[in-house]
């Protein structure tokens, strides 16, 4: 690109419209040509003009009660543990997804410690998706790497008849070593979805691959939560996903190091920051990880 | 009394984690951001997460702002912007690609306004009074692109024209902008 061009840019870089790279491109030029340094600074102050182009619109009604709600939620998973009040149908979920498994905590210390589900409907976030984040920051941009290789990996494993046999997977897969592979189980809600998991075990740790199909469309701010579980305590989230317009979609996580799971749990979420499962159940299986 | 407290005043309370300072805030500002949202997003969910993120960011950076910077306005907008571009980024399937207004049909400012948004609706009178005297097609590229975060060439496939045409017609319309407020007193700046 000759200076010319690069000048040409300038409108778009006080619209914040380049790529990154034509940023970076145009901000190294921008220390040597006055001209445009000329027209940076009078073209700027139009930023903040425009920020006040919109419509008056009165919010929904109760939006302040929810907004607060949820910013105080996040706030507290951010900065530490948060007793929450949890809905009848969370509870219904909740134990839904934790009556699968055996029960690991049966005396009454360990309920304490991992929340009263059944008589208190309160449990402890200090595992949810805040604290899960931060401490996993670092696996999203492999995770974003992880679901580019699934793509490849699960049509291999679903079209190469070898990978219908657990007995055979080997350390030759692609993938890494393939543990486990289920078939989720539907809810009634939801019988026309279904999802296939795999687990693998690889350089970067455990992970956990699902390819779904027959999902439900999304509306407004809603998406499909995969969560793992562990008996008595509240459940981890993994990620947040949308199908595509033919219900279908791949969700690649890592798993949590030096942590066990028993339950694969998928709920519809009305929005994507929520910590604890707030909508409905929409695919369950047991795992072993 | 936290209610009577100056914007300044409220963004040092929430920076020492004064949640009732934050409510305070959140009535004073809530309209605001939620309009700006709407305009951004041709959705209502979709807006209340941004107006909600919008204040997890405030919570966290409050003892960043610097009222000798800028408006407390102009700064909660900024970040509304950002993070509306943000959604806008993760979902643009569900974003409108169509070129209509439909963006723009809001409810209309039927209410009586207090008093300390005399000077926001004076400087969006003012903004929209420029944009208006521009084609629709420079309007809607400075729109698109500063608001939605579209890029130059996501603006070219979509109005079907070519990135230099795409370049010269914000060019053009900044400079008719730029010359517009000028003419209504360029120094009254946001």
């Amino acid at each position: 690109m000759n200076e010319q061009q690069v000048c040409s840019l300038r409108e778009l870089y006080v619209l914040d419209g380049l790529t990154k790279e034509e940023r970076q491109m145009f901000e190294e030029h921008l220390t040597n040509c006055k001209e445009c340094q000329n027209e940076i600074s009078l073209l700027m102050p139009l930023k903040d003009w425009l920020l006040y182009d919109f419509e008056m619109a009165m919010p929904p009604k109760d939006m302040k009660q929810r907004v607060l709600k949820n910013v105080y939620d996040a706030i507290d998973n951010e900065e530490g543990t948060e007793t929450v009040v949890l809905s009848s149908h969370q509870i219904n979920d909740l134990k839904e997804i934790t009556s699968v498994l055996p029960d690991q905590t049966s005396n009454d210390s360990d309920r304490e410690k991992f929340g009263k589900i059944n008589d208190g409907h309160r449990i402890p976030i200090t595992s949810g998706f805040g604290k899960y984040r931060n401490r996993y920051r670092w696996f999203i941009p492999m995770t974003a790497a992880a679901v580019l290789f699934i793509v490849s990996g699960i049509v291999y494993y679903t079209e190469n008849p070898v990978f219908q046999n657990r007995s055979q997977l080997t350390d030759r897969n692609p993938l890494g070593q393939m543990t486990e592979a289920i078939q989720l189980k539907a809810t009634a809600q939801f019988n026309t979805t279904s999802g296939q998991a795999l687990i693998e075990n690889g350089q970067m740790g455990r992970s956990l691959f699902i390819h779904f199909s027959g999902l439900q469309p999304v509306y407004g701010s809603q998406v499909y939560q995969v969560w793992l579980i562990k008996k008595g305590q509240p459940p981890v989230s993994l990620g947040v996903f949308t199908p595509n317009s033919q219900g279908k979609a791949i969700f690649a996580s890592l798993i949590p190091f030096n942590e066990t799971f028993q339950t694969v749990g998928i709920t519809l979420e009305p929005r994507a920051i929520d910590k604890t499962p707030k909508g409905p159940l929409v695919l369950l299986g047991s795992i072993s990880v | 009394m936290v209610e009577t407290c100056s914007d300044g005043e409220l963004l040092k309370r929430i920076a020492n984690r004064d949640r009732t300072a934050m409510e305070v805030l959140y009535d004073r500002y809530e309209r605001l951001l939620y309009s700006f949202a709407r305009k951004a997003v041709p959705d209502d969910f979709v807006a209340e997460e941004i107006v909600q993120d919008v204040f997890i960011k405030v919570w966290g950076a409050a003892h960043t702002y610097d009222e000798r910077q800028a408006k407390l306005t102009t700064w909660l907008l900024t970040i509304a912007r950002r993070t509306a571009i943000d959604h806008a980024r993760k979902r643009q399937k569900l974003i409108h690609s169509s070129t209509n207004d439909e963006v723009l049909q809001i409810l209309p400012d039927d209410t009586k306004q207090p008093y300390e948004w005399t000077e926001v609706l004076a400087l969006r009178q003012t903004i929209q009074d420029a944009l208006n005297e521009l084609p629709g097609d420079q309007k809607l590229l400075i729109e698109r692109i500063y608001l939605q975060g579209l890029s130059q060439r996501e603006m070219a496939e979509l109005l079907q024209l070519p990135i230099g045409t795409v370049k010269s017609r914000i060019r053009l319309g900044l400079a008719k902008l730029k010359d517009k407020l000028t003419a209504t007193g360029w120094e009254v700046t946001p």
